[in-house]
């Protein structure tokens, strides 16, 4: 008897510490709770809103920006049909179950969530680099939205750290163009007050006042407010801070990353940290094997996109240096016997298969040129004013005479439009030049029937017939949320 | 930090260190006791202590069997045990004793070493001595065989009487040539049989009406059958050791009512699908948790790795399956879906002997259910229309030059490459079991080893299996019982990648590749590419089996230890400590020259090395007490619990190999390698109360509240009562006793268990790694994965069910019915949000669940008497599974590989076929014109219905097309024994479920990349001839055809002859038993599925969510094996 009271006393005594037995912490990760305290984890948590941009860059971003526009397409690929996706988005027959816009959809918002947070728990705190945190977190999240705006039209609007899954629900509801635009405006002018002036040299990539001042420009220039576009320009102008680069083809040089030019880069370094790009092997065709890339490529859905046109081979001058620093037209496909051009902008000799160093341009001195150039003749055409010195220092260094006396403000435009496609190529800027400029349907219908006419036998019928200026909301997200509402171009009825 | 909580851990339980040292010293003291043990004799002078008054003559041979060694045996007809009688002695010895009790109830006695036969003194033994006395002598056995021992033989109507030795014989002299010997054995039916002049006669005991005494494991304790107020079924070995099985699974597929037991792969060592009445959960596991002696393992369901791997079947004396609440409660917040206990075999005292068992034999695969896939002839025939038909349809005239050269002459290639058939081999399978039991009264031991050798029917696959065990029983006191079970298992897998499409499977790729090509060259190398004009490039699936490394060991030790004190009568304390370790290795390498669909060699070559490690272990204190006063029965149950689990794994992996020949990694010129770690720990109080009136009303109670760390800080502990109800009406005086009503039982129960089976940490918000870098050098960042659950719980199961156990004709025939009716409520569940959030789903509490059933088993000795013996088994079970509410999600879609399969929506059941409706191929371009169509859709290709009726075809239109569940499922056992011969065989079968042949995305692509199904030649190819008028022009786009669609939808209802076995029982006074037997397992598969398996399961690890998908995998092996089992 006297052994089971003591089994009693043992198992009364045990329920204390039950609470502790049961509260196991975890091993092989970070508490959230804990986390988001000092200085040193809100500058990682920082570093985590920026990983966003190399997934999108290197994912969905060339697709949807690049490859929709006159200026690229793919190599048509008989043998392995699975990347039909990305061809749907080149031709403009794609519906809402693309895995691509799906991508960006999710990897925006993803980093969009990780600004919240920082924004949401910095409130309280106090330390010496609080200001450039909140500089970077508005910086990036306005730096999302606007790609997303310009993609999808009005989009949910979520401006805080989401705690719950009711939550989630609640505030997935699209917003008003406007109201996005006006979220970007209000944050890229936090960012402009409390990013540095640049970096120190260990620091290349993070975001600058020069960048947001030059995506709050564009935002500008987007909503066609070109009257505040230009201080915005103005003062990244005579910051001094940057230069065009004397060579076209070294902005683009692997070994001279973050140079002088370079005023926003999405960075990417070779091997195995996994902060690889992949864009030399993405942008070679399929079937080149051996012959372009030393290290040999496989054929496959990894390869052959983002072709340059032919309406982009016709787009260079005679003379323009630019054409050879940006692609290649030496190859011809052993299948048809015809030649495939390539983009060599990123291109570079490397070690490690596919995983590829080279970065991407993402707003670079001379897009800031063009940028005045085209506020300057839309607010006020003067032949030969500034906006074409502007123009012409773009001009030069490719080599080309200057375009003098453009006798309007219509041709003025035109010549700036296409000076940006040459200049900016490959860059991700075209279709979101083609929207502003709102030649977006004229160009590319143009374009689409050229398309059919080369390559009869792959650009089916139905292809270019709608020149869609949204892409669809990702079918699952208004699957798991019919309160999200899809574009009309893309609901049943059209 | 870490120092400090050390520390802090170390004081906290230095008790629980100490008890574990304690525990340490009594298994090597109990193992050094068993060694020197040796059977005592009883000395004549125990000395006995009685004084009772009117106490019935029963309870005081009971009495005295406590006290001493005695052990009584008495014809029931001759002593009345409930004559009351008093007695009061002290110091006497037992002779004094008995002839005070018994000399008054005219009775006479017979001491024989420490049995005690009790007979009637009335007969005049002298009157004997005028007829012919002579010696008889015979062995006793039961029905299967086994040798008696204790079973008492006495001669009718004396005090002459002996019992059975160790070996089952005895022998009796003075027996008259007329006489009648009694044969008697508790749990026994008494048997009388003439001697009639025989001097050698054997008796075969048979068990006393068989169900109603059976012991049944209960969770923590056992029952008589008659007693259960639950829903449990007992299976016993005996029902399923015929089965040459090589894991316990696979046997209990077929018996027993409610328990479905899928067999998802025919990978060797992989483990089958078991859902208890259902599937009740959406994001929580549906597997049933396993308790081995007492010990919930933890859970570990893997369709490659088998929980029941653990155990060797041979050493598994019982399985009870608990079915519903009442049952599972006790298991808490685990039981939820279902309950399986394992009892292992332990010695029984008195018996000292030796069973040797081996099998061995050959597997291969059936020609039945193997894709007819084109051969060399057909599929240049193919190529070469389908170039006719493209042209046709784009309107060119087609110019025969166009033909590639290889295509040319059909004809002439005649069958070419079966790829598939390549792929595989005839394997041996062989099995050795040797255990040895012992038991005395002090010490109880069974030493077992197995051994399991199964090569795969694909190539380099297999699965091999050495186990040890040691259950030992060590009675220091008649108080004090301790008792250990030591466990080691090596396991070895070998795998190939066996399961999935194309892209991961090389059985698929096997399917898909051109018949053309040879698997060897004329030099006898192994072809390195296959590939025909159109067909993708890849390497030789032959190639890449031969030489793809995939192997796993494992070692695990499953250790039990317990001491039982009994303080006091009627009270047992129980402590029970158990440990569960495994370590587990895999390794790979795919070296460069095999490559892979379309990744054609060389390629990089590749090797990793994982491993894990899991270290449980599980506390237990037991406090049972049983009391009796006048027809109330009570006995209370209460138990703590504290269980803990410890898992870390590494993974480490390399690329860059210089050659293919060094392996290692440390050939690697790039590795990469991570660790991680995880623990869980529950603490569990547990209280049970059974009343029993009269044996005929019953009535249990449970209750077990768990509190686990995986929970939210706001739901820690779960709390689940359960109440069930027993009435044996049949006990009933207003039921007149019949022949054919031997016992009729009611069952009502209700009550709550619980599911705990999600990850570790899933109400703890993770910070992961997000990096980025600057100036060229990598920088760490850091990010949420997820929104946290504070309020994550527990998943709850409420339960009723209603049985009826029927007993009929003295237990020939054993019939239980049972109606249940299941709801799981806030159902553990990874629902996905808008990922505008930021994030893609979050773990939470939702919805409900209803499963239904009615489940109807019965077993019946059909013929007893003479030389023929029949007896049957069937059971057949009816589940009704529907998803009543989700929340706030409409549709989980899941299956998702290729294309998403299965998709679960409230009002319907769980997993149902996801895809477009087939209607038909169109004909015209005007037929294309009038209806919802795809863009660019051409004559030929399929129309499918526009479900949301928006005038075109779309992802939207997809739609339920197909259910996986059955109507029902069943078993049917026979067993037969004719003189020496034995023979039984099993049908498994079940109705009205579907499968949705995922495989023919690849199978049927008409694309001419692939190898395909020989009825593509029945496709369409004018509007005149239509082909079977399901299968596409190959002219079209394909994309249609290989998305999911009801044509891949097939009935897979079947019937399968699961075992047949024939065997031979050798009488030889070598042995005690000796059989021969050979057994077919998988013999035949009557079914219109055109697949191998219409078990198949390719999500079988996510199997509620996504069944019945067929992706084409390991197939199901015919296995046909000669065996031998020895006694002695």
């Amino acid at each position: 008897m006297k052994k089971i009271i003591i089994l009693l006393l043992f198992t009364a005594l045990l329920s204390g510490c039950m609470d502790k037995f049961l509260k196991v912490e975890p091993i092989d990760f970070l508490d959230g709770n804990k986390f988001y305290q000092t200085e040193a984890q809100f500058d990682l948590a920082v570093n985590g809103a920026y990983s966003n941009l190399r997934s999108l860059y290197a994912g969905s971003m060339w697709s949807m920006g690049e490859m929709r526009s006159d200026n690229t397409t793919y190599q048509y690929n008989a043998d392995d049909r699975s990347g039909a996706d990305n061809e749907q988005i080149d031709e403009f027959r794609m519906n809402a179950t693309s895995g691509t816009s799906s991508d960006c959809w999710s990897t925006s918002y993803n980093a969009i969530a990780k600004c919240n947070t920082i924004l949401n728990r910095i409130s309280e705190k106090t330390f010496e680099k609080k200001d450039r945190f909140i500089g970077e977190a508005h910086f990036l999240r306005a730096f999302y939205y606007f790609n997303l705006v310009r993609f999808f039209g009005g989009v949910p609007l979520i401006t805080k750290e989401v705690s719950s899954s009711s939550e989630a629900f609640d505030l997935d509801v699209r917003a008003s163009v406007d109201d996005v635009y006006k979220l970007i405006i209000s944050d890229l002018e936090v960012a402009v007050k409390n990013l540095p002036v640049s970096c120190n040299a260990s620091e290349l990539g993070r975001a600058t006042q020069g960048a947001a001042n030059a995506v709050l420009a564009e935002v500008y220039m987007t909503l066609h407010q070109f009257d505040k576009a230009i201080p915005k320009l103005q003062s990244i102008i005579s910051s001094g801070k940057y230069i065009l680069l004397p060579d076209y083809a070294s902005v683009f040089d692997i070994n001279n990353e973050n140079n002088a030019e370079s005023i926003f880069e999405i960075q990417y370094i070779e091997g195995t940290s996994g902060q690889y790009s992949n864009f030399m092997y993405t942008f070679v065709p399929y079937n080149s094997g051996t012959e372009i890339i030393p290290n040999g490529v496989d054929a496959g859905t990894g390869s052959g996109w983002n072709i340059p046109t032919q309406d982009m081979l016709d787009a260079y001058e005679k003379g323009d240096l630019r054409k050879a620093a940006s692609l290649d037209t030496t190859f011809i496909d052993p299948n048809n016997e015809k030649m495939v051009p390539y983009i060599i902008k990123y291109s570079s000799t490397h070690a490690s298969r596919y995983e590829t160093g080279n970065n991407f341009p993402a707003i670079r001195y001379a897009d800031v040129l063009l940028m005045m150039a085209e506020c300057l003749n839309e607010t006020a055409y003067s032949a030969n004013g500034q906006a074409a010195t502007l123009i012409n220092q773009v001009r030069s260094r490719a080599g080309l005479q200057p375009s003098m006396n453009l006798s309007s403000q219509a041709d003025f435009r035109t010549a700036i439009a296409h000076e940006r496609q040459v200049e900016l190529a490959f860059e991700d800027h075209r279709w979101f030049d083609l929207l502003r400029t709102g030649k977006a349907k004229e160009v590319m219908a143009a374009h689409g029937e050229r398309e059919k006419s080369l390559k009869p036998e792959t650009v089916s019928s139905s292809s270019y017939s709608t020149i869609k200026l949204l892409y669809p909301i990702p079918s699952y997200q208004i699957q798991i949320n019919p309160k999200l509402k899809q574009n009309e171009e893309y609901t049943a009825n059209n | 930090m870490k120092k400090k909580y050390q520390n802090r851990t170390g004081g906290r339980y230095a008790w629980l260190r100490k008890l574990l040292m304690v525990m340490k010293l009594t298994f090597l003291l109990i193992l050094i006791s068993t060694m020197f043990v040796c059977a005592e004799v009883y000395s004549q002078t125990a000395k006995l202590n009685l004084d009772y008054k009117d106490i019935s003559i029963g309870k005081l041979l009971q009495q005295i069997e406590e006290q001493t060694e005695f052990r009584f045996a008495y014809s029931k007809s001759r002593l009345n045990p409930e004559t009351r009688v008093s007695i009061d002695v002290k110091n006497e010895n037992i002779e004094q004793v008995l002839k005070t009790i018994l000399d008054k109830e005219n009775l006479s006695y017979q001491i024989i070493d420490r049995y005690v036969v009790i007979s009637d003194k009335s007969v005049p033994e002298q009157s004997q001595s005028e007829q012919s006395q002579k010696k008889v002598s015979g062995k006793v056995t039961d029905t299967a065989g086994l040798s008696l021992p204790g079973v008492s033989v006495v001669v009718k109507g004396t005090s002459n009487g002996n019992i059975t030795d160790a070996n089952g014989n005895y022998s009796l002299t003075k027996v008259p040539n007329d006489g009648i010997l009694i044969f008697s054995f508790v749990g026994m039916k008494s048997q009388e049989i003439s001697v009639a002049g025989k001097t050698v006669l054997n008796a075969v005991m048979k068990e006393e009406a068989v169900g109603i005494d059976e012991v049944v494991a209960i969770g923590y304790g056992t029952m008589g059958r008659g007693e259960i107020t639950a829903s449990i079924n007992k299976v016993d070995t005996h029902n399923i050791e015929k089965l040459t099985v090589t894991s316990t699974d696979q046997a209990l597929s077929g018996q027993v009512a409610g328990v479905q037991v899928t067999q998802a792969t025919g990978a060797p060592g992989s483990g089958s699908v078991i859902r208890i009445r259902g599937a009740g959960s959406i994001g929580a596991g549906d597997n049933p948790l396993y308790v081995v002696d007492g010990f919930p393992l933890p859970d570990s369901y893997d369709k490659n790795q088998n929980p029941f791997a653990a155990i060797n079947p041979n050493d598994i004396e019982s399985i009870s399956i608990l079915k519903d609440a009442s049952a599972t409660a006790i298991y808490g917040s685990r039981g939820a879906n279902g309950v399986i206990l394992i009892t292992t075999k332990r010695a029984k005292e008195g018996t000292s002997k030796i069973e040797v068992s081996a099998y061995g034999g050959v597997q291969y695969v059936p020609q039945h259910g193997r894709l007819k896939m084109m051969n060399a002839s057909e599929f240049a025939q193919w190529r070469t229309e389908y170039r006719y038909e493209k042209a046709a349809a784009e309107g060119r005239t087609f110019d025969p030059n166009e033909i590639p050269t290889e295509y040319i002459k059909p004809a002439a290639l005649g069958k070419g490459t079966d790829w598939y058939d390549a792929c595989l081999q005839v394997a041996p399978i062989q099995n050795v079991n040797l255990s040895i039991f012992n038991g005395t009264k002090k010490a109880k031991s069974i030493f077992s080893v197995g051994y399991l050798d199964q090569k795969g029917t694909v190539m380099n696959t297999g699965y091999s299996r050495l186990s040890l065990r040691a259950n030992i029983d060590y009675n220091v006191s008649d108080k004090l019982l301790l008792g250990v079970n030591i466990n080691p298992v090596f396991n070895k897998w070998k795998y190939e990648e066996t399961e999935g499409h194309y892209e991961s499977s090389i059985l698929t790729t096997a399917l898909l590749l051109s018949p053309l090509i040879p698997v060897y060259q004329p030099d006898g190398s192994l072809t390195s590419h296959v590939t025909s004009t159109d067909t993708f490039d890849s390497g030789n699936p032959v190639n890449i089996l031969k030489n793809t490394k995939n192997n796993t060991d494992e070692l695990r030790l499953i250790l039990n230890g317990f001491v039982e004190y009994k303080p006091i009568k009627n009270l047992t304390v129980k402590s029970t400590y158990n440990i569960d370790t495994r370590r587990n290795q895999n390794d790979y390498f795919a070296p460069s020259y095999i490559g892979a669909m379309r990744n054609p060699p060389p390629q990089p070559a590749s090797g990793s090395l994982s491993t894990s490690k899991t270290y449980d272990w599980l506390l237990e204190n037991t406090v049972d007490y049983q009391l009796k006063i006048n027809d109330h029965k009570f006995s209370a149950l209460g138990v703590m619990s504290l269980q803990k689990n410890d898992y870390s794994s590494s993974y480490l992996s390399g690329t860059g190999f210089p050659d293919d020949i060094v392996q290692t990694l440390n050939a690697a010129t790039r590795t990469s390698g991570s660790t991680s770690a995880q623990t869980w720990s529950m603490v569990s109080y547990i209280g049970r109360l059974n009343y029993n009136y009269k044996d005929k009303y019953l009535l249990t109670g449970t209750i077990r509240a768990d509190g686990c760390s995986r929970f939210g800080a706001n739901n820690k502990f779960g709390t689940f009562p359960s109440a069930s109800l027993g009435w044996r009406i049949s006990n009933e005086k207003f039921i007149p006793k019949t022949n054919w009503l031997s016992d009729l039982k009611l069952r009502l129960s209700y009550g709550l268990s619980g599911n705990n089976d999600i990850g570790n940490y899933n109400q703890i918000p993770q910070i992961v790694a997000s990096n980025y870098n600057l100036s060229g050098v990598v920088v760490s960042g850091k990010t949420l994965s997820g929104i946290a659950n504070q309020n994550l719980g527990w998943e709850v199961s409420k339960q009723f069910d209603a049985g009826l156990d029927f007993i009929l004709f003295d237990g020939r025939i054993n019939l239980i019915l049972d109606y249940y009716h299941r709801l799981t409520e806030d159902m553990l569940c990874d629902i996905d949000i808008p990922s505008s959030s930021g994030y893609g789903s979050i773990l939470t509490n939702l919805g409900k669940i209803r499963n239904k059933g009615f489940e109807f088993s019965v077993s019946s000795k059909n013929i007893e008497k003479g030389l023929l013996k029949w007896n049957t088994d069937f059971n057949i079970s009816f589940n009704r599974n529907k998803v009543l509410n989700m929340g706030p999600i409409e549709t989980i879609y899941a299956g998702q590989d290729y294309i998403s399969s299965n998709v679960t929506k409230v009002g319907h059941p769980m997993g149902m076929f996801n895809g477009y409706q087939f209607v038909k191929l169109f004909d015209t371009q005007a037929e294309i014109d009038a209806v919802a169509h795809y863009p660019d859709q051409i004559p030929g290709s399929a129309q499918y219905v526009d479900t949301n009726k928006d005038g075109e075809i779309s992802e939207a239109d997809k739609t339920i097309i197909g259910d996986p569940h059955p109507d029902f499922t069943f078993g049917l056992t026979n067993r037969f024994a004719y003189k020496n011969f034995d023979l039984s065989f099993l049908l498994t079968g079940s109705y009205g479920n579907q499968v949705m042949a995922v495989y023919e995305i690849s199978t049927m692509n008409l694309d001419g990349v692939f190898n395909v199904e020989k009825r593509v030649a029945d496709r369409w190819k004018s509007p005149t001839d239509r082909g079977n008028g399901k299968i596409a022009s190959c002219a079209d786009f394909t994309f249609l055809d290989r998305e999911g669609n009801s044509r891949m939808v097939y009935d897979a209802s079947y019937i399968r002859i699961q075992n047949i076995n024939l065997g031979y029982n050798l009488k030889t006074s070598l042995f005690e038993k000796l059989r021969l037997y050979c057994s077919v397992q998988n013999v035949w598969t009557f079914t219109k599925y055109p697949g191998n398996n219409p078990e198949v399961s390719y999500f079988a690890n996510d199997n509620s969510l996504s069944p019945g998908v067929d992706y084409t995998g390991y197939p199901l092996s015919r296995i046909v094996t000669f065996g031998v089992n020895v006694t002695f």
